[in-house]
């Protein structure tokens, strides 16, 4: 006891059950607290924890439940605060913490031999203790009780830890655990399945595109064993080789292909090997001829064609001027008939109208005359008839009839005029036409003259007049087809010859699109060469090196958690036992035990040992839950450093006989801690003021009041 | 590895049943120990698939293909792998391949590997080097030399085509 923290005086204000200050001063080895329900005494413990971890004994972490939503400071007090003094040997330590800010003064701090720190951490180094820790193993709470006693095996566990001083260790892993660092690495892993999938997706495509190519290559003559760079370089040998005899049989040159050894060497051939063939197929001399006579051919015809249709226009309009001669004569013979014959003949006809006209004229202007004058003054002998008339209209009716008598002898005359004039007319446009049509037959002579001279250049030779062009050409087309018809096989031959290699070069340029698509192909994992992708790949090994490295630091540290359960349970072993031989008294299963691989408790009787929650009643259970708390904390295998513990009314449920058990295992371990107990129940309360050999301070509270708070006093 | 001795073993794998492919990858990559001038033996002792010894380098290679990032360990590997390490001495290790674009090739000591599923990253930072680059290296061009061979085996007999190949490769030597 003396190398641990023991209390030595408990100051209390404002907090929970307490108003007015009050101190606990004599705090002797044994430390009872005893009085009615809520009348403060366990305010009084929980103060303890309030004073050494503050605010965070009320957190949902601390486990337990009832303390969510606490309120610290009484509502009647203007400050909560505990001031504790501890002693070790020589050395006092005094803790004050406090819920009011005071400027210019800490809410917290602590004295070791008259130096003070405001550090809790540096506090809570020193008592080798966290807040966990101290409800289980210095303060036995039910619920700890209870969670190392229920079927929630993590419930068990997290208990179990706390009562053997693991939950570090524990945290620890837990904290690993919890870093979820094989999700993070999974999540690297599917990164990288999404860049394989785009790769698939794109390999894919071009997997088609070569399905498609290879299919198209077997179409043109392939076997799918042709699709490789050794064939297409056997295929560039053989297209070389074929253009390089076509070029010498046909006495042409063609520039040395490129070496074709790979792919793209081989791309490179095609391009050349194009060309040459181009130029072999533009420069063969057969077909070279050929061209020349089918252009000849085509110049001869064209010629032909224009001289027809020359030869045919001029036929056509001395036709013309022949069917004229032969119905009306020449120009001549039409102007002499014209003016021997006609022109006479209509001077005459024209002579008698006039003569006629003359007469006519003159009764056509006694008629106007007669028509002008309105009524004679007297009647007048009419000078036609000699009868009188009293009027001109008598003689106008005799006008009339003579003038309708001339007309009668007049038309025939003016029909023979407009005959004769016609004539003469229709005459005179022939001889126009003729004239026409005599310097049109000129200038279709010669034109056709001229083409004749055309024919000869394109013939290159004259055409004697006796010779008929026509024929001439004629003639000259039907050597130049001979000749071409002779031509036509040997081109075909070497079409074929060509075409031959133009189909390798195709083939060859089929294989290696395939070859390309699948070197595109492998490219594309080339990704892996990339600077990018090495750093990736880089950190990726860095952070699987570190998973390892914290995957094997868990495993050491369970391995150590678990190494540790295990020593320190044996070391505890023959206490717990002991306790609960002591404090259960079981004649059935004496034994307690627990697995720390199971983080089982488990009842034990000889060799057989079945989970004490299958058949302990709630006495035994809080019999078996002392015993653990009271046997680990009497060790001295505990990590901690306060050397009291803390028992907040512990013989609830418990008998009269496990009453005055637990006094005798308390009287057990007396000699290891300084123990404080709390209890409304009388019985017990005698027990330990009867029982318990180590000197005793007794508090006893009196019922808790609205206004002094609770009421405690030290009873002597 | 390269799309070619991917897409080779991707058909290998979908047209034969994945444990036959897992034994074809397993003479595969035996073929590969003897091209680099390994004496190799098959299952020779406590059933480990790989046995290749060259001058003072011996290995004891347990075999594992997957298509995921993690492979299935058994006890009995552990222990095989352990029994012949004491036994025999040389070095142990896993060979793990992922059927992927993006992958090649593991040799992986086998110090800390426990039963279980481990991911493959876990057998990458263990790599035996240069073992498993040279594995690598001669890998794709004898999936390119064998891979069609072995396609076209019917169902059933893929594992014994390789298994002549391989045998044809040790008799070489």
């Amino acid at each position: 006891m003396v190398d641990r923290w023991v209390l030595k005086e408990i100051t209390i204000t404002g907090f929970r059950g307490f108003v007015k200050p009050k101190t606990f001063s004599s705090l002797e080895p044994f430390v009872l607290f005893d009085g009615p329900q809520r009348s403060g005494k366990s305010s009084t413990l929980v103060a303890i924890e309030w004073g050494l971890f503050g605010d965070e004994i009320a957190k949902k972490a601390i486990g337990i439940d009832e303390r969510r939503g606490w309120k610290i400071r009484n509502t009647n007090a203007d400050e909560a605060r505990v001031e504790l003094v501890l002693q070790k040997g020589e050395e006092i330590l005094k803790i004050v913490r406090s819920d009011k800010k005071t400027k210019g003064a800490s809410r917290f701090y602590f004295e070791l031999n008259s130096s003070r720190d405001t550090d809790e951490a540096k506090l809570r180094a020193m008592l080798e203790i966290e807040p966990k820790d101290y409800f289980s193993s210095v303060h036995l709470h039910q619920e700890v009780i209870r969670a190392l006693l229920t079927e929630e095996p993590s419930s068990k566990q997290d208990s179990l830890d706390r009562l053997l001083g693991l939950t570090a260790l524990r945290n620890t892993i837990d904290g690993i655990k919890s870093a979820k660092i094989s999700e993070v690495l999974k999540d690297v892993d599917n990164k990288f399945v999404q860049i394989e999938t785009r790769l698939n997706a794109v390999i894919a495509s071009k997997r088609n595109d070569i399905q498609k190519a290879k299919e198209t290559g077997i179409q043109k003559g392939l076997k799918s064993i042709d699709f490789a760079e050794t064939c297409a370089a056997q295929v560039c040998e053989t297209v070389e080789t074929a253009l390089h005899n076509f070029a010498n049989q046909a006495v042409l040159t063609i520039s040395n292909l490129p070496a074709a050894r790979t792919v793209g060497e081989q791309q490179f051939f095609v391009n050349s090997a194009k060309q040459s063939l181009r130029k072999l197929r533009d420069e063969q001399p057969d077909l070279k001829r050929q061209k020349e006579l089918l252009e000849k051919q085509s110049q001869l015809q064209r010629l032909q064609q224009t001289y027809k249709e020359l030869l045919d226009e001029l036929q056509r309009v001395e036709k013309e001027r022949k069917d004229i001669y032969k119905i009306d004569g020449n120009q001549e013979k039409m102007r002499s008939g014209i003016s021997n014959e006609l022109s006479p003949k209509l001077e005459d006809a024209k002579d008698r109208r006039n003569e006629i006209d003359k007469r006519a004229g003159t009764i056509e202007e006694a008629i106007k005359y007669f028509a002008a004058i309105r009524a004679p003054n007297e009647k007048q002998p009419c000078p036609v008839c000699e009868k009188a008339i009293d009027d001109v209209s008598h003689l106008q009716m005799h006008l009339n009839e003579l003038r309708a008598r001339l007309d009668e002898d007049l038309a025939p005359i003016r029909e023979e005029i407009e005959k004769y004039e016609k004539e003469i007319e229709r005459l005179e446009e022939l001889i126009k036409c003729l004239n026409d049509l005599d310097r049109k037959i000129r200038t279709q002579s010669k034109l056709l003259m001229d083409h004749k001279s055309v024919t000869e250049t394109g013939l290159g030779r004259e055409i004697k007049d006796t010779e008929d062009p026509i024929v001439v050409i004629g003639g000259e087309i039907n050597k130049i087809q001979e000749e071409l018809k002779k031509l036509e096989a040997a081109v075909k031959e070497s079409n074929q010859e060509l075409n031959t290699i133009e189909d390798d070069i195709s083939k060859l340029e089929q294989i290696l699109m395939v070859l390309v698509l699948e070197a595109e192909i492998d490219d594309l994992l080339k990704i892996r060469d990339t600077d990018e992708y090495k750093e990736v790949e880089n950190n990726k090994s860095e952070l699987e090196k570190f998973a390892d490295d914290v995957s094997l630091i868990r495993q050491a540290l369970e391995a150590v958690l678990q190494e540790s359960a295990k020593a320190k349970l044996e070391a505890a072993k023959e206490n717990i036992a002991k306790m609960f031989r002591t404090l259960a008294n079981r004649s059935d299963f004496p034994d307690l035990e627990i697995d720390p691989d199971k983080f089982e408790v488990l009842a034990v009787k000889g060799s057989e040992k079945v989970p004490a929650l299958s058949i302990f009643n709630t006495g035994d259970l809080n019999c078996a839950g002392l015993s653990v708390f009271l046997g680990l904390g009497a060790a001295q295998e505990l990590s901690h450093n306060l050397g009291f513990i803390v028992l907040d009314d512990p013989s609830q449920s418990l008998d009269d006989t496990h009453k005055e058990n637990l006094v005798s295992v308390l009287n057990s371990i007396s000699d290891e801690k300084q123990i404080l107990v709390s209890t409304s129940e009388s019985d017990f309360r005698d027990l330990i003021l009867t029982k318990v050999i180590k000197k005793k301070a007794r508090y006893e509270f009196d019922p808790w009041s609205d206004v002094e708070g609770a009421q405690p006093k030290e009873v002597q | 590895m390269k799309a070619i001795a991917f897409e080779t073993l991707t058909g290998i794998r979908d047209k034969h049943k994945p444990r036959e492919f897992g034994k074809i990858a397993q003479k595969l990559l035996a073929i590969a120990f003897c091209r680099l001038g390994f004496e190799v033996k098959e299952r020779s002792i406590q059933d480990v698939d790989i046995e290749a010894v060259k001058d003072d380098l011996k290995y004891w290679i347990e075999v594992k293909t997957t298509d995921k990032d993690e492979v299935v360990i058994e006890e009995k590997d552990v222990n095989g792998l352990r029994q012949c390490e004491l036994l025999h001495g040389g070095e142990t290790g896993y060979a793990v391949l992922k059927i992927s674009l993006l992958s090649d090739w593991i040799i992986a000591s086998s110090r800390n590997i426990k039963p279980g599923t481990v991911r493959i990253g876990r057998f990458s930072t263990r790599k035996i080097l240069p073992l498993q680059d040279d594995i690598n290296r001669v890998f794709t061009p004898i999936v390119k030399e064998f891979g069609n061979q072995v396609l076209s085996a019917t169902e059933g007999k893929a594992q014994f085509v390789a298994d002549r190949l391989l045998k044809e490769q040790i008799n070489k030597k």
